[in-house]
């Protein structure tokens, strides 16, 4: 099969998918197996096909390796494409959303919407991720609000849908920004602009204040930065859905993959001196994060919290003037998608859980085998404890930040310490042995099938601290 | 002289169409199902003979007929037919309401917005122009449902005949010169400041009255959103096109000794029907006045592209129109659809849970108020992308277009939101087999639209030949 095929594949199974399931006959007492069934078969396909796009990687990773361009319009051309970096940012987010689809097979409520509206999130994030010129970048970027929209609609509660209006305008705004951009550039030459292109082209200081201005701020409004978000952390306060939570943690990825792409090495001069307030608002962001995150005892804004530090690291990272660090930006995501959306899940599980037996979480994983072996296994691979690839690649990404600015790298050392730290917290609680006397209730453990893809999720971390590549030595997957 | 007839043969099947309804509605007592009937063969006759004859004119002298004009007025037929079909509808369910009267006033409307857009001469412009206002009070009367509606109709009468005062004056003014468009252009931009000043802006007023341009008509979405649903529906739809053309003619021909002046008008005016339009959509909580008031937003963006005076500007801003349009049809067709004891909804809390009650009326429904917004990568937002694409280099433009979209979505969403997620208060009627029929071929048209863009596109050539 050709590989442009492929990559058209994934862009556009999971969307075929979402009609399968929005289709599906829901059981006889409501339950929505089959759209369970379907949506957990087009992940596992959409992760299969990823994986043997590997395939055609060589090992040193550059742009532009697989490319695949289709003409619109006269003048209007989209092109797809992948190199080693879109493929960890698609494989990891579609290895979340199934994490995220295996946390709420449990539920009572009819999950059919939330796994429609999840698919078809899933394949305008890959569309987003192949994107190699600014018009269908910008297309994606516009086209995941709306089912992300639909998704926090679905799972908030009555009276709170007015902070996920406020989360839409937001991201919206940032999307009319980068639209903008996209006008200014396109009226120069209509034709299809590739994203590692846009610093080549001659623009004069008005244009690129206003394209590179664009660009910069509808990219870093999906980035939990102070001041420019605010409202991603008042609509995950109040999301008890574990795969909503898994898609919304997914957005600051977006931004920060944007970021990869688009933005040139040397920061553009026009904007060039706003950059140290920029990184020192990252900072402090960071700060409040870790803080928060440390004195806040709820499990969600926890894992919230621990999210934000990691998203902002990222941000950091990729405005080191060093090029060499992309590969460990995205080998780092990977893993920390995987992470994050197992212990989302887990504890997604312990709530739900927790909430039938109308206990209080501590000391369930006690009563929960599977879950908290889970659970241990991935908070020792969050907390940068050195059995996953995770640790190898943040330990790059974090000398040369300190390298890069001594202060910075130690602030931003500090609030990892601390968003492990209360990670391990959390774990402390939930596996609380005084408070299993109380427990009278029978408590349901993590299911089989869960249990076992979390193990494999391990195992891919685990092998990837062995060597990184190994799935990409996988010839013919 | 007997092919002169022949050209005429679009105009007469429209006024024999008319006339055939006046004197059944007199001297008969015909079905309404008939008189819809009638009046929509006479659409169909009229736009086939407009084609049939798509360059020829009966008096080349005082209407100028393109492919251009023909395109428009085969649009604006397209659009008079599916109006009709939708009312026959409206008017099947409201026996008291008398259709004859309703499809006389449809078929002259056409007849007066084909003459209006046709027309090179400023006196059989005021003359068809007085008709439409006439018409359209009509319409008002038709629509007869409270006192306040009663006064409203009064009002926008009275201010209609106010603009046609004003355009006499210009016609008393200039009654010693040609009244073509092209001579009067010429001599208004050598002639006397005071009376160039005077034509100059009466005629500018009048034109954005006619366009529903803030602050001539502010209150227009007040206007609209109590009229029966056929009235409101063709106060949104069916003159839009043709009085965009007129507004492209004046600009190209008598204006055109202007533009610098003109570019700040339009600017203005286009800034104050953005403002107004945000402001009315998000105040409201009637869905046909939120429309409304999108509607107004749009002219204003509209009317901002055009400030740029750019040339060819007007075919891609006559096809985002088109665009536009389209999909205000299918959230019409859906307000069609969406009764609830025999009521249509207007109030947006009628609309609570539509989607869980009738899941294919209610998805289309908030799928086109998506759209509305720009969703890529389907047509209205490929049109409006090349508009701007167009006018980059007016970056206040651009920007005003964009975050005043930004504004709109809050009220977007809370449609979305009410027919979505809110809960069930009342059950909706089972829309028709038609209703569901029509949504079906909509959509096709739609799907076709965005993947094969250059069925529409293909428009800017014709446009571009002249009006």
């Amino acid at each position: 099969m050709s590989v442009n095929l492929l990559l058209l594949f994934v862009i556009f199974l999971p969307f075929l998918g979402s009609f399968f399931v929005l289709l599906s006959k829901d059981g006889a007492d409501q339950t929505f197996q089959n759209a369970f069934e379907a949506s957990i078969f087009t992940v596992l396909v959409n992760i299969l096909i990823t994986l043997s796009l590997f395939s055609f990687m060589p090992l040193t990773p550059a742009l532009d390796e697989i490319r695949y361009s289709i003409r619109f319009l006269p003048f209007m051309k989209f092109s797809f494409g992948a190199d080693m970096l879109t493929l960890l940012f698609t494989l990891g987010c579609q290895m979340a959303v199934l994490a995220g689809i295996l946390g709420i097979k449990g539920e009572k409520q009819n999950q059919r919407h939330v796994l429609f509206y999840t698919l078809l999130y899933l394949s305008f994030l890959n569309g987003y991720f192949f994107a190699l010129d600014i018009m269908s970048f910008f297309i994606f970027f516009m086209l995941q609000l709306f089912p992300l929209y639909m998704l926090i609609g679905k799972c908030l509660p009555e009276n709170k849908h007015m902070v996920s209006v406020r989360l839409f305008v937001h991201y919206f705004f940032g999307a009319m920004l980068l639209l903008a951009g996209c006008v200014f550039i396109l009226s120069l030459k209509q034709d299809d602009i590739l994203l590692f292109n846009i610093d080549k082209m001659h623009l004069s200081y008005r244009k690129s204040i206003m394209v590179w201005g664009g660009i910069f701020f509808a990219l870093i409004l999906r980035v939990p930065v102070w001041p420019f978000h605010h409202t991603l952390s008042s609509v995950c306060a109040v999301l008890k859905n574990p795969l909503v939570f898994i898609a919304l943690l997914i957005m600051p990825l977006t931004g920060i993959y944007g970021f990869m792409r688009c933005w040139p090495l040397n920061i553009p001069f026009e904007i060039s001196v706003l950059s140290p307030v920029f990184q020192a608002l990252c900072v402090v962001t960071m700060l409040f994060a870790a803080f928060g995150e440390y004195a806040n005892l709820g499990g969600g804004h926890k894992l919230l919290n621990y999210v934000f530090i990691y998203d902002l690291l990222y941000l950091l990272a990729v405005f080191l003037p060093i090029d060499t660090i992309g590969e460990n930006i995205a080998y780092s995501v990977f893993s920390f998608l995987l992470i994050s959306a197992c212990l989302v899940a887990i504890e997604g599980c312990v709530l739900r859980q927790s909430a039938a037996a109308n206990i209080s979480v501590r000391g369930v994983l006690c009563k929960m085998p599977r879950a908290a072996l889970c659970y241990a296994l991935f908070v020792l691979a969050a907390a940068e404890l050195p059995v996953s690839a995770f640790f190898g690649n943040n330990f790059v990404i974090v000398s040369k930040i300190f390298n890069y600015h001594l202060y910075m790298g130690i602030a931003v050392v500090l609030c990892m310490t601390l968003g492990s730290v209360s990670l391990f917290r959390r774990m402390y609680v939930l596996k609380d042995e005084s408070s299993i006397y109380q427990i009278k209730e029978q408590i349901e453990d993590l299911d089989m099938m869960s249990f076992m893809v979390m193990m494999i999720f391990m195992a891919v971390l685990f092998l990837s601290l062995v060597n990184p590549l190994w799935f990409a030595v996988l010839k013919g997957i | 002289m007997l092919e002169n007839v022949l050209y005429l043969l679009s105009e007469c099947s429209l006024i024999s169409g008319a006339l055939f309804l006046i004197l059944s509605a007199i001297f008969t007592d015909s079905s309404q199902r008939f008189c819809f009937s009638v009046s929509k063969s006479a659409v169909v006759l009229s736009a086939l003979f407009a084609v049939l004859f798509y360059n020829k004119s009966f008096l080349e002298e005082y209407f100028v007929v393109s492919s251009g004009t023909t395109l428009i007025f085969v649009l604006s037929s397209g659009l008079t037919f599916v109006w009709l079909i939708l009312a026959s509808k409206w008017f099947a369910a409201h026996k008291d309401y008398s259709a004859h009267w309703f499809c006389v006033c449809a078929l002259l409307l056409l007849l007066s917005l084909k003459m209006i857009s046709q027309t090179t001469h400023l006196g059989i412009l005021f003359a068809f122009i007085g008709l439409l206002f006439l018409l359209q009070y009509a319409l008002f009367a038709i629509s007869r449902q409270s006192e306040e509606l009663y006064h409203t109709g009064r009002k926008y009468f009275w201010i209609s005949m106010l603009f046609m005062l004003l355009l006499a004056a210009i016609l008393i003014v200039l009654k010693n010169e040609s009244w073509q468009y092209n001579a009067l252009g010429e001599y208004l931009s050598q002639a006397p400041k005071n009376i160039r000043v005077f034509a100059v802006s009466s005629l500018v007023c009048v034109l954005l009255f006619l366009l529903g341009a803030a602050p001539f008509q502010f209150w227009r979405a007040d206007r609209i959103a109590p009229l029966i649903l056929p009235v409101a529906m063709y106060f949104e739809i069916v003159p839009v096109l043709a009085l965009w053309t007129l507004f492209s003619k004046l600009n190209n021909s008598l204006f055109f000794g202007f533009s610098e002046k003109m570019q700040n008008i339009y600017l203005v005016f286009g800034f104050l029907s953005v403002v107004f339009g945000i402001i009315g959509a998000n105040a409201s909580r009637f869905a046909r006045k939120i429309f409304a008031s999108v509607s107004l937003y749009q002219a204003g963006v509209l009317l901002l592209i055009f400030s740029t005076l750019k040339t060819n500007i007007f075919p891609a801003c006559l096809i985002y129109t088109e665009l536009y349009l389209y999909v205000l049809l299918g959230i019409y067709v859906c307000f069609y659809a969406i009764k609830s004891g025999g009521e249509y909804a207007n109030n947006l809390s009628a609309f609570k849970g539509l989607v869980s009650m009738r899941p294919y009326v209610g998805g289309a429904f908030v799928f086109l108020v998506i759209i509305l917004i720009g969703l890529p990568p389907f047509a209205l937002f490929l049109t409006e992308f090349m508009m701007l694409i167009t006018v980059a280099k007016y970056p206040l433009v651009v920007y005003t277009a964009l975050l005043g979209l930004v504004m709109l979505v809050p009220v977007c969403l809370k449609i979305v939101q009410t027919v979505c997620f809110l809960p069930r208060e009342k059950s909706f009627d089972r829309p028709d087999f038609t209703t569901y029929v029509s949504l079906l071929i909509y959509f096709a048209l739609f799907v076709l639209m965005s993947v094969k863009p250059q069925y529409i596109l293909i428009q800017e050539t014709i446009l571009s030949g002249g009006m």
